[in-house]
């Protein structure tokens, strides 16, 4: 059993706690960078370094927000790819 | 050749309106954006996401359309300013006021461009544009997200209408198009960039770091418009 099985993500709007689940991050971190027309490789090669920082980052927590694992996913975003993590932070704020 | 600008009035404070204060709103772009960055994130086909975006700018043309030609109508039928000084008080006033809250409430006091609007709808309708699939899915959007910054756009709406309901049954036709087109544009202009290959990215920035520009235009516009109208008709008659 890996340390993550332990880690919950508190959904703000349900306020009910869900497991943390790596494959929907990395689907959306993926989304982003095609967003902004990054190549299919390297969007999956961006996403993949990315969860594994969020991944180190959540093994030291219990409980995290969904916006926290935002957050720190779009810091790390930012390095690889600055257009992509400036659209993950920004894609709640567009409206 | 002598330019009869009276005759050329009317279109001007139509299209004035329109560009100046219609097109400046950002809610049916925002929806626009959060479309196109959908449906480009899940690999869609660049012909599929054009597709859907000129869905969507045509019902917002059709929703834009229909609205100025009810209120055109209104203007016409039921309260006619032409005729009424006090008709014209209460839409320059309207028009003024709604200019006034643009300035103090259209963008939320957060970083982004979030609007005026309450966050379960705001939610309601990201939900809906990340859900779009289909072109019919974009059309109802583009008519819906119309009528939902209607407590705005009641502004504009209202200067075109009068103007327009002044003016001959053919030439108001014409009137109806060109604000709709004007009010539009923008939508158009960003259409054409994603089509060209421009990334969502430099569009949502532009959008954000010129949300006072545009907030500004649109309310200035507005007050000043307000301004106009009232002189012109009001103390231009009793002088």
């Amino acid at each position: 059993m890996s340390l993550l099985d332990d880690t919950h993500v508190l959904k703000r709007k349900r306020g009910e706690p869900e497991r943390f689940d790596p494959v929907k991050l990395h689907a959306s971190i993926v989304a982003a960078c095609l967003a902004v027309r990054a190549l299919d490789g390297e969007a999956r090669f961006t996403a993949e370094h990315v969860c594994r920082h969020v991944i180190d980052w959540l093994t030291t927590k219990s409980e995290v927000t969904s916006a926290d694992i935002r957050r720190v996913a779009a810091v790390h975003l930012k390095n690889y790819h600055s257009e992509a993590g400036y659209m993950y932070e920004h894609h709640p704020l567009i409206v | 050749m002598n330019l009869n600008t009276d005759a050329l009035e009317p279109y001007a404070l139509v299209v004035v309106a329109g560009l100046f204060v219609h097109a400046c709103f950002q809610l049916s772009l925002g929806i626009l954006t959060v479309i196109a960055s959908h449906s480009i994130g899940s690999s869609k086909r660049h012909s599929t996401v054009l597709g859907l975006s000129v869905s969507y700018i045509i019902g917002a043309f059709i929703s834009t359309a229909g609205l100025l030609a009810l209120a055109t109508y209104f203007f016409h039928a039921v309260f006619p300013v032409e005729s009424s000084p006090s008709a014209m008080v209460i839409l320059c006033t309207l028009v003024m006021s709604v200019g006034l809250i643009v300035l103090l409430f259209y963008y939320r006091r957060s970083r982004g461009t979030q609007l005026w609007l309450p966050r379960p709808l705001t939610e309601m309708l990201t939900a809906q544009a990340k859900q779009t699939r289909t072109a019919v899915d974009a059309f109802r959007l583009g008519l819906v997200v119309v009528l939902i910054e209607l407590p705005f756009l009641v502004a504009p709406l209202a200067i075109a209408g009068a103007v327009l309901s002044t003016l001959p049954p053919t030439e108001r036709g014409i009137g109806i198009v060109a604000y709709s087109a004007a009010a539009n544009l923008p939508l158009v202009i960003v259409t054409v960039m994603i089509g060209g290959g421009h990334k969502i990215s430099t569009i949502q920035r532009w959008r954000e770091s010129n949300k006072h520009f545009l907030q500004w235009t649109s309310g200035l516009t507005l007050i000043l418009l307000g301004i106009y109208l009232f002189a012109v008709n009001i103390w231009g008659q009793t002088i």
